[in-house]
């Protein structure tokens, strides 16, 4: 089976959960402790898809506000991106517009999935609610507390990254 | 560059140094931080995933250029240790060919710090940002309840000008209607025509308060004698011009036993009486009803008082809709009934189509002139 490595970023609002997303896909783990993520740390995680396999180089980008205060060299090589907010959180995504732009300006024509994290936090109700007030499409919303659809995240990341238009 | 050159020149205390080639080939390194030579069987790529994902554009690297990728801020775990650094990669000369210099500086101590300013800085924020939306949320809960009482103010406002409105209102469509029998031009009765639909107009506005008035409760807490006959008589006026009008017979029937003063709320039971009798009126449009009043469990302070009002839709009605009227009526009644301690019930009876209402509420006798029911 043919093996490819591409590398794939993680990057939103500081407090959004992307290294609980990492850690439950890579580690099964989860901790509720904060603890912020200072510049960027990088785990690898092997996706098996039919007929090949992804060595994905996963780089978990710390938080900022914006994007515009994150290093420019972090984005080098990038095969795909992971734009994380905190649907509990309405501020981690008041920036979504603006991040998104000026992420498809640094990568061009490469695969961006956008996810709403911490729907545990959230009643059936008022995360329904709460999706209304995202202002762009999210492809998946997840929990990585409980593991909702962080799986689905990846698998179809990795879909996206060999070019297979079936995607989920 | 020969090796001793490198470690003079790259390797310091912190700082590591690893030379590499193109292909992922660890050629030398000062092993400062980690030992990176451990790793020799593997490729550089391999054993350090951070340079697997930047491998392209550090291939792209020439050693004529200054060009540089510079990374900042890396977590890093080498032999268990948890480092924060900072790392250089560039092209150099070494040893007759193209090689890649990866500069480490270890600066987790420097970085602590920044850690430890930005996770309060990032706890703060969000803390700041969760106190914000409870206060909009206290916020709108305030204009909710301000929004709330102005709509019960307007509902208010309603129901007393409604009130207003209905005595001279009743008087208009009596003498509306005895203007339609006598002598009239073709142009009188045009006009007559105009005011009857402006008047249904009005009557109609007057007919919607009545749910609101029920809503309310606002009625003061003070109890007083109360003669319930008239009382009920008074209610019944209040729609009977209007109930003659469309020709539709009540016939109200009051037991003899019944009491002639009774100690109560005047104002609820005024307004209990004027749903449960509206009911019977408009709600199937056109019905006969016939009201019968009596007392139960008399006592010699106190007793109950039975309401039984019996209607009967002129045109019939469907199954369908005597539930759903039912519902209406019972939610309508119910409630305040309820509010003075009384009972409320309906019954439909699909053999006749015609409905029961009863209405059962308990009332104190006046103890000045106590009742002995049990002599009647």
């Amino acid at each position: 089976m043919r093996t490819i490595t591409k590398k794939v970023i993680l990057t939103g609002s500081f407090a959004v959960g992307k290294t609980s997303l990492i850690s439950r896909f890579v580690y099964q783990k989860f901790s509720a402790t904060y603890k912020t993520t200072l510049g960027v740390r990088i785990d690898r995680k092997t996706v098996e898809l039919p007929e090949i396999t992804i060595n994905m180089l996963i780089w978990d980008i710390g938080g900022e506000q914006t994007q515009l205060r994150v290093p420019e060299t972090y984005y080098l090589g990038s095969s795909g991106v992971i734009y994380v907010y905190d649907i509990s959180r309405p501020s981690s995504f008041s920036q979504i517009h603006d991040d998104l732009a000026y992420l498809k300006s640094k990568l061009h024509d490469i695969p961006l999935v956008i996810v709403g994290n911490k729907t545990d936090l959230l009643d059936p109700v008022t995360l329904e609610e709460a999706k209304q007030l995202v202002p762009v499409n999210t492809h998946f919303f997840t929990s990585a507390k409980d593991g909702t659809n962080v799986e689905s995240l990846f698998i179809y990341l990795a879909k996206q990254l060999v070019n297979d238009p079936s995607g989920i | 560059m020969t090796l001793p050159e490198f470690k003079q020149q790259y390797c310091f205390p912190q700082v590591q140094a690893v030379i590499f080639t193109g292909d992922g080939n660890i050629l030398d390194s000062c092993e400062t931080l980690f030992i990176a030579k451990n790793n020799n069987e593997k490729s550089i790529f391999e054993a350090f995933p951070l340079l697997d994902g930047v491998r392209a554009t550090l291939l792209s690297l020439s050693p004529l250029s200054t060009d540089k990728v510079h990374l900042p801020r890396v977590e890093l775990v080498f032999d268990d240790q948890f480092l924060i650094v900072d790392m250089t990669v560039s092209s150099v000369w070494y040893q007759g060919g193209v090689a890649y210099l990866w500069i480490i500086q270890n600066l987790t101590e420097q970085y602590n710090y920044l850690f430890i300013v930005q996770q309060e800085r990032n706890e703060s924020i969000i803390e700041g940002q969760k106190l914000r939306t409870e206060n909009e949320i206290l916020d709108l809960h305030k204009d909710i309840d301000i929004l709330n009482k102005l709509r019960k103010s307007r509902k208010e406002l309603n129901i007393s000008v409604s009130s207003e409105l209905e005595m001279p209102l009743n008087k208009i469509m009596a003498l509306t209607a005895k203007l339609k029998d006598a002598a009239q031009t073709p142009q009188q009765e045009q006009y007559l025509r105009t005011i009857e639909r402006a008047i249904a107009l009005i009557d109609d506005q007057i007919t919607q308060t009545r749910p609101a008035q029920l809503d309310l409760f606002l009625v003061p807490p003070d109890r007083t004698d109360i003669d319930l006959t008239n009382l009920i008589w008074s209610v019944i006026k209040i729609y009977n011009l209007n109930h003659l009008i469309k020709n539709h017979p009540f016939y109200l029937h009051v037991k003899p036993n019944f009491p002639a003063l009774v100690v109560g709320n005047k104002p609820r039971i005024a307004q209990l009486l004027h749903n449960f009798i509206y009911h019977a009126f408009f709600t199937y449009k056109g019905s006969s009803t016939t009201l019968t009043a009596s007392v139960i469990d008399a006592k010699s302070t106190h007793c109950r008082i039975c309401l039984s009002m019996t209607c009967v839709p002129m045109a019939g009605l469907l199954d369908s809709e005597l539930k759903e009227m039912g519902a209406q009526i019972t939610d309508d009644i119910a409630a305040l009934a309820f509010s003075l301690k009384g009972d409320f019930e309906l019954f439909t009876l699909p053999d006749q189509k015609s409905i029961l209402m009863q209405l059962i509420i308990p009332f104190r006798l006046p103890q000045e002139n106590p009742i002995d029911f049990t002599t009647l």
